[in-house]
């Protein structure tokens, strides 16, 4: 039985993301640190970077994250393994 | 010639654990950004108890791998958003669930690993009552926490017609087109099958108003929404399942095939949607 597990578990080991992936999070967590950085180094609550600059920086980096998440490479995901 | 668009295999895109991952990133933004101190406590004990029920239920059979890690992450966001309300409603689903269907015999180790649910079949009815406590908790909101149990009680009520109504000896007619059909088949009624999703959602409704001491009116817009749920469930399970149609996607011209966990993702969905606008119509 610990053979027959094993061999149905070999199709699920594949990676979910790809390094295009991967690059993409990194940009993103990038992005949030970058945004959070410049509002601690203008080290004002009302600056132009606090309030103009940061937040934009900060919600483009969150939605990098998703997107790198959830992008997935089209050749694996259509069904041309249906078989 | 014409040319057939290429079709999605959701089973290839991973999307439980994709799904595991945005709200792993959504938990800790939320976390530190727009939960209060008593969520953020919540949040570490669901973290904990989410582990340990996840790992036993993994023990026990019930679960695989990719279910447990789903369940652990459904866990955290309805002990953690949701508080003991939303996760003692949960549980109630649970239990009531596994008892209808007879699941309390301890399983036999050579049973099919096909027997454990997955983590796709743990998000289709997690997800939308993840998404709304996040809202919930984002927003600010307490509609969204109306939104989840919505879900919860379509789910409850597919569940429990699902079960009630295959077992039980009666006619069963295609909600379509009303010709009858065999017990079990997708997108089949039947007057015990519909009672009982009526009193799966009344239960959950019921418990939700005691709990969280609503009024009647949310206990009907809940009563509604749940059987409402369960009845577009067997209307897109009939129109699509029953005869393996897939869609095409409107923007990226692929077809997607429409299983039995999208099915119960949309229709939990459309509970949501039902619970958020009869709430704002009649409370």
């Amino acid at each position: 039985m610990a053979s027959k597990q094993r061999s149905g578990r070999t199709s699920n080991n594949s990676m979910i993301f790809s390094p295009w992936n991967y690059k993409v999070l990194a940009l993103g967590i990038l992005m949030v640190i970058a945004g959070f950085l410049a509002m601690y180094i203008e080290n004002e609550v009302e600056g132009f970077i606090s309030l103009y600059i940061s937040p934009i920086v900060i919600m483009a980096g969150y939605v990098t994250v998703i997107v790198s998440i959830l992008k997935h490479d089209d050749d694996t995901g259509s069904a041309s393994d249906q078989s | 010639m014409t040319l057939v668009p290429p079709l999605i295999n959701l089973n290839a895109l991973f999307v439980d654990r994709k799904l595991n991952a945005l709200f792993c990133f959504l938990l800790v933004v939320v976390f530190i950004a727009a939960a209060n101190t008593q969520q953020q406590w919540h949040v570490i004990l669901g973290l904990l108890l989410g582990t340990a029920f996840s790992f036993i239920a993994f023990l026990f059979r019930r679960l695989t791998l990719d279910g447990m890690f789903s369940a652990m992450v459904t866990g955290i966001f309805i002990l953690g958003f949701g508080g003991w309300g939303i996760a003692a409603l949960v549980l109630l689903f649970f239990i009531s669930s596994a008892a209808i269907s007879g699941q309390w015999k301890v399983r036999s180790p050579d049973l099919p690993v096909s027997a454990r649910r997955t983590g796709k079949q743990v998000w289709a009815n997690g997800f939308w009552i993840v998404f709304s406590l996040t809202a919930a908790v984002i927003f600010d909101a307490p509609i969204f926490v109306a939104a989840a149990i919505g879900a919860l009680a379509t789910a409850t009520a597919d569940t429990w017609s699902t079960e009630l109504g295959t077992r039980m000896s009666g006619n069963v007619y295609l909600i379509t087109n009303l010709k009858k059909v065999s017990a079990g088949t997708d997108g089949g009624i039947s007057i015990q099958g519909t009672t009982a999703a009526l009193f799966g959602s009344a239960m959950i409704g019921g418990v939700a108003m005691a709990i969280f001491s609503f009024q009647l009116g949310f206990f009907l817009s809940i009563l509604a929404a749940g059987f409402l749920g369960s009845v577009a469930d067997s209307y897109f399970g009939a129109t699509f399942q029953c005869s393996n149609r897939s869609v095409t996607l409107p923007i990226s011209n692929q077809q997607i095939a429409i299983d039995n966990d999208l099915v119960n993702a949309i229709s939990t969905g459309v509970g949501a949607l039902l619970a958020i606008i009869l709430k704002i119509i009649f409370i």
